[in-house]
């Protein structure tokens, strides 16, 4: 990964970071998918969605939906992958 | 091969790192949470702050000091004036043989009247204890830092979790006494609020003048619908409230949705308060207990 990469990769993570604490899922999944696709192994999606969950969900009562984005993190985390080794 | 190994090594991380999550979910359900919490706290705080108007020119803000002072003064002369009247009131229901409380509740003293031989207020029995029950909880103001509709699970994040004593099924009040939810998780410093009008939550409700029966169910963002038969009568504005939860408004008919084919209609209703626009609650500590 060169310089420029990973320059962005960080500006990816700081502004998906921004997206997380102010509950804007509805653009930090877009954005997780682009990474994803653009960058290999970009474990911060399934920490954005781990992260969500922790701000927003894991409450008593919730059950599973509370969880949502730790699983839709992981599901689309694993899909990419597949995708990508089978496409390139 | 190369290829396959290095999948089952990924499936391998994978696997154990889920394990670790389940396992840490479990036995410290709070460690997650509390982390992240304590890292966006500070940027909703500031958040708040800047939207509070900390930002805003000095002059501005002495303006509106200034403004906001007047605005005492006169609601002071105001709650004089009321409580003039409501001290001629107390005194006119004493005359009429009536005895209030001090919470305003009402007593009936008919015995002791007909068992007085002067009509002098003073010479009538001890009247009843307050009906009203007393209680020990105590209300502490929290901001308000996230709030539907951008919070995904329709809930509220407030400024107050241990360190201020908040617990899990304290009562959530918006200004104007209107109560809207309860604490469902308390953190170190902040808290997460369960609304009343999530999704699926249910409660027994009174609407209208009529007070009739319904069982309201939460559709999010600050909305309830319930369905009666269509020969109810319920108009938008109806008042509609829960004496399970509170003795105060619970909610106002927005609209009613009826189907001609259909022997029923949907009420709509909504809190008082405009919960996208809250930015200060009153939590009602042990008011569970």
């Amino acid at each position: 990964m060169n310089k420029k990469a990973i320059i962005i990769r960080i500006c990816a993570d700081i502004a998906l970071f921004f997206l997380i604490i102010n509950g804007w899922w509805f653009l930090a999944l877009p954005l997780s998918l682009i990474c994803l696709w653009s960058f290999s192994y970009y474990i911060e999606a399934i920490v954005a969605g781990i992260a969500f969950d922790s701000l927003f969900g894991y409450m008593p009562g919730m059950g599973l939906i509370g969880y949502s984005g730790t699983v839709l993190a992981v599901a689309i985390t694993i899909v990419v992958y597949f995708l990508k080794r089978m496409m390139r | 091969m190369h290829g396959k190994g290095h999948s089952r090594a990924i499936l391998a991380i994978f696997t154990i790192g889920v394990l670790v999550f389940a396992a840490i979910q479990y036995f410290l359900p709070h460690l997650f949470p509390g982390m992240f919490t304590s890292v966006a706290a500070p940027f909703w705080r500031a958040e708040f702050a800047v939207d509070s108007g900390s930002l805003r020119d000095p002059s501005s803000l002495l303006m509106e000091n200034e403004s906001l002072k007047r605005s005492l003064i006169e609601d002071g002369v105001r709650l004089q004036t009321i409580q003039a009247i409501e001290q001629e009131n107390r005194d006119l229901k004493s005359l009429l043989g009536r005895d209030v409380d001090i919470n305003g509740s009402m007593t009936f003293a008919s015995t002791s009247m007909a068992s007085s031989t002067a009509n002098t207020p003073s010479k009538l029995l001890p009247a009843k204890k307050p009906v009203k029950k007393q209680t020990t909880s105590t209300r502490i103001l929290a901001a308000v830092l996230m709030r539907p509709p951008f919070v995904p699970y329709d809930e509220l994040i407030i400024d107050a979790g241990n360190d201020l004593g908040i617990s899990a099924g304290d009562h959530i009040y918006a200004p104007g006494d209107v109560l809207i939810g309860t604490v469902s998780d308390v953190l170190p410093s902040t808290s997460k609020v369960s609304l009343f009008s999530s999704a699926g939550q249910s409660h027994e409700v009174l609407i209208g003048q009529s007070n009739v029966p319904a069982q309201a169910i939460g559709r999010g963002g600050g909305q309830y619908g319930a369905v009666l038969p269509i020969s109810v009568k319920v108009s938008a504005g109806d008042i509609v409230i829960s004496p399970s939860l509170s003795d105060r408004p619970f909610g106002i008919v927005t609209s009613v949705v009826s189907d001609t084919a259909s022997a029923f209609e949907t009420v709509l209703f909504a809190p008082p308060v405009d919960l996208y626009q809250l930015r200060w609650v009153l939590i009602e500590k042990n008011s569970h207990e």
